[in-house]
């Protein structure tokens, strides 16, 4: 008995389907057992199945522009288990989805070797960065600069993002981004750096620290660990930099009792 | 006869030690992961929820030390950013009180944010 298909033609279409497997997966859109999650999530806080449809769609529709998917999923997820009004969840969706799209354009605009590794990171990064503040032409003027990869050009407007939150000067952290690149600084390290002038917020707005002598610091081949040597610490250990002014601890943050010996003290 | 007497002596003093233990904090770094600690005398069930468990109300449960009201968890969390609240009672989402950055949350609230430093560095 001849088999039904040949082992050639079986041969074609997996050499297809693998071809075609990166795309598949880039444009991948919200699975079953997600959707079912996120139903779920809404029916048991008491609301209605078809009012996740919606906020589904949305994430399927950035799915066929070929976003990444995972910040909108992630936020349709937190506003449902917030039990947030599915309306309010779907303006906040919006605004992550155009956040992507432009990142993506910017990205594209920029790129000189298209769909390099990591694209998908940088893109979902850099949205990020668009959502905490930056502005297109900022990101644009960071590249515009220096050349440097997708992943760097993230991890600068990120940077500058907790530069910009600071109420400090734009220019005045570019130019400190920018060398950070150029003095080859890696990702996680341009962020920390804008982290940490964030941080020390006060330091720099009362003139006490200066954007421009941090600059002139990175210039000189002063590495990330050396930057802000007289007071670091790892950065997770570090005392609250503020509190959430909206709400004000549910309780007096007073010890009744001093730290027992060894006892890291805060 | 004398037993319960120091028992109830060791006892005291174990449950005036673990007191001191954890004091409401921003989130530290410890060999197992990133300890979380919030205060709160009437909650019944304190939460951990966040981005790196899928905002998940029952996942990562804090547990009470001592009488004081303090919570406590210890989450094991991959480098970068990750955004997180305290649910408690199973339904009241509170921003919290201590942490280093926050982040608006889009829907009235603010989430705290805890950076995990990748080991490399």
């Amino acid at each position: 008995m001849r088999p039904v298909v040949s082992s050639l033609t079986v041969l074609s279409l997996t050499a297809l389907l693998s071809l075609a497997a990166p795309d598949l997966c880039a444009g991948q859109s919200v699975t079953a057992s997600e959707r079912e999650a996120l139903v779920r999530l809404r029916v048991d806080r008491g609301g209605r199945a078809e009012d996740v449809d919606a906020l589904i769609r949305l994430a399927d529709e950035a799915a066929a522009k070929r976003l990444p998917i995972g910040p909108l999923t992630n936020k349709i997820r937190e506003g449902l288990a917030k039990g947030a009004d599915p309306t309010r969840i779907e303006l906040v969706v919006r605004q992550i989805a155009t956040q992507l799209e432009t990142a993506d354009r910017l990205i594209r605009e920029m790129e000189s070797i298209p769909g390099n590794i990591g694209r998908e990171a940088s893109v979902t990064l850099l949205a990020d960065s668009l959502g905490s503040g930056v502005i297109p032409d900022e990101v644009r003027e960071l590249r515009k600069l220096t050349p440097m990869s997708n992943e760097s050009l993230a991890s600068a407007a990120r940077g500058l993002a907790f530069i910009k939150d600071a109420h400090l000067p734009v220019i005045d952290g570019t130019a400190v981004m920018v060398e950070a690149v150029r003095k080859g600084f890696r990702s996680h390290e341009i962020i920390d750096l804008g982290r940490e002038v964030k941080r020390r917020e006060s330091d720099y707005r009362a003139g006490r620290a200066t954007l421009r002598a941090l600059r002139e610091a990175i210039a000189r081949g002063e590495r990330p660990d050396q930057l802000f040597r007289n007071s670091r610490t790892d950065t997770i250990a570090r005392p609250a930099a503020t509190r959430p002014e909206a709400q004000p601890p549910e309780q007096p943050v007073r010890p009744e009792r001093p730290a027992r010996a060894g006892e890291r003290s805060r | 006869m004398t037993t319960p007497l120091v028992s109830a002596i060791i006892g005291a003093i174990v449950s005036v030690s673990c007191g001191a233990t954890f004091r409401p904090a921003p989130p530290s770094m410890t060999p197992s992961g990133v300890r979380f600690t919030v205060m709160n005398r009437d909650a019944r069930s304190v939460a951990l929820a966040g981005s790196f468990n899928d905002w998940s109300t029952s996942t990562n449960p804090l547990a009470r030390d001592g009488s004081r009201g303090v919570w406590t968890v210890v989450v094991a969390l991959p480098p970068g950013e990750h955004l997180f609240m305290y649910v408690v009672d199973g339904a009241r989402w509170i921003s919290p009180p201590l942490a280093e950055f926050y982040r608006e949350d889009g829907f009235g609230s603010k989430n705290g944010v805890v950076v995990v430093q990748s080991k490399e560095r």
